[in-house]
């Protein structure tokens, strides 16, 4: 995570969400992460901090690797998208 | 004014607890939960968005007494209750005719069984004694929670036509009128007044609820275009003195009618007007729907509810109506 500067992790975290929201296999999204995933963001927790940053990412490695490749090269993150789609 | 905002737990459990939790930080004030079997489980979302909420207020919007035993709406409402005390509201009407028949229930005296199905929930509620003997529904003298509920449920009636309108004024302790034109609003008005007065009630005793189509956007003709599936699907379902207050030709709604049952969204879709969208939804941005909502107001309506499709991406519908619309209302 320490890749991803303090500026852009919130307006990321957003598109992440909407990845999320959208994504047409998001039924792939284990029970117990959107479990916390909906923890996270009731407690305000889901844009800011690592937990949350990583939570979405894992999450939408698993529901729309394309469109999260995509979006980490948006945002020259190459050494996230590596570790996170491999 | 209050504001609600109304899910079909058509997505994924996840997506509408999401969306409900952005509602409520953005000062939504209730959340109406759809109830058809080809969805979701109405009381199953609901618990889970009482689960992850603190504040905003929630309930099927609507539940139908045919599909589901009052005697089993009330203990779920009751139930529901319990994780979410003071939060619970039940919304009930008589259900959709054509869904009814697919699991072959018939929709018999439908304002009887819902006024029966409304006095029931209460008295189970309420633990009253003694059984109910109605013409729909019966219950004994046994028929009574093992559990107390510490709260009283409002009990909100889905009404569209002038009889269930007229019931809903005098029983409800909330109307949901379902439609979004000023037009069919003051058209309803007049029913719940009636009802109210017959009842020796007050307007002020309910919560008139204009239970809308919405679909707000930054854009104009964004929105517009998100508009136009619901707004389909509505005029193939209007009846025609509801067309004809629209200038809506029962052809055109047949048509698309027709298009719809043989899945030819593009025909359907194709056939939809500005006048359709129009006098089915509450279309544009934050501006026009201000103004459209003023109106609603004016002539009593105190909850505004965002129905179907609320917008084009429904994160940002929620968040523009939250921070752009409820804000004129509230402050």
């Amino acid at each position: 995570m320490g890749e991803i500067a303090r500026e852009i992790r919130g307006e990321l975290a957003a598109k992440l969400i909407d990845l999320l929201l959208e994504a047409k296999e998001g039924a792939k999204l284990p029970s117990s992460e959107a479990k916390r995933l909906l923890q996270l963001w009731s407690l305000e927790k889901l844009l800011e901090g690592d937990e949350g940053l990583e939570l979405l990412l894992k999450g939408a490695a698993t529901v729309d690797p394309e469109g999260l490749r995509g979006l980490l090269e948006e945002y020259g993150l190459e050494k996230v998208k590596r570790e996170v789609l491999g | 004014m209050k504001f609600g905002i109304e899910f079909v737990p058509m997505d994924l459990y996840w997506r509408t607890v999401f969306y409900t939790i952005q509602a409520e930080k953005l000062g939504y004030d209730h959340v109406w939960i759809t109830d058809h079997f080809n969805n979701r489980n109405v009381y199953v979302t609901l618990t889970l968005i009482a689960n992850y909420t603190d504040r905003i207020k929630l309930g099927p919007g609507v539940t139908n007494p045919y599909l589901v035993h009052p005697i089993m709406t009330a203990q779920a409402v009751a139930s529901l209750n319990e994780i979410a005390p003071g939060r619970v509201v039940c919304g009930i009407g008589a259900g959709d005719r054509t869904t009814l028949e697919m699991v072959g229930l018939e929709m018999k005296t439908p304002l009887r069984a819902v006024r029966e199905a409304v006095e029931i929930i209460r008295r189970m509620v309420a633990r009253e004694k003694g059984g109910y003997e109605g013409r729909v529904f019966r219950t004994t003298s046994g028929a009574r929670f093992n559990f107390k509920v510490q709260q009283p449920i409002p009990i909100y009636i889905g009404a569209q036509g002038p009889k269930m309108l007229r019931l809903a004024g005098s029983l409800g302790d909330g109307v949901l009128i379902n439609a979004s034109h000023p037009d069919d609003i003051a058209e309803a008005m007049k029913h719940v007044k009636e009802g109210v007065e017959r009842a020796g009630r007050s307007l002020s005793d309910i919560d008139v609820a204009a239970y809308t189509s919405l679909s707000v956007a930054e854009k104009e003709k964004k929105a517009r275009k998100a508009a136009i599936p619901v707004v389909a699907f509505i005029v193939a379902g209007s009846p025609p003195q509801i067309l004809e207050r629209h200038d809506i030709s029962i052809e055109a709604a047949e048509e698309i009618k027709r298009a719809l049952a043989e899945r030819r969204w593009a025909d359907a879709f194709g056939a939809v007007t500005d006048e359709m969208i129009e006098a089915f939804s509450i279309c544009g941005t934050p501006e026009t729907c201000i103004e459209k909502i003023e109106a609603l107001s004016k002539m009593g309506v105190t909850q505004f509810v965002a129905g179907s499709p609320i917008g084009p991406k429904v994160r940002a519908s929620i968040d523009l109506f939250g921070r752009e619309v409820i804000p004129h209302f509230k402050n």
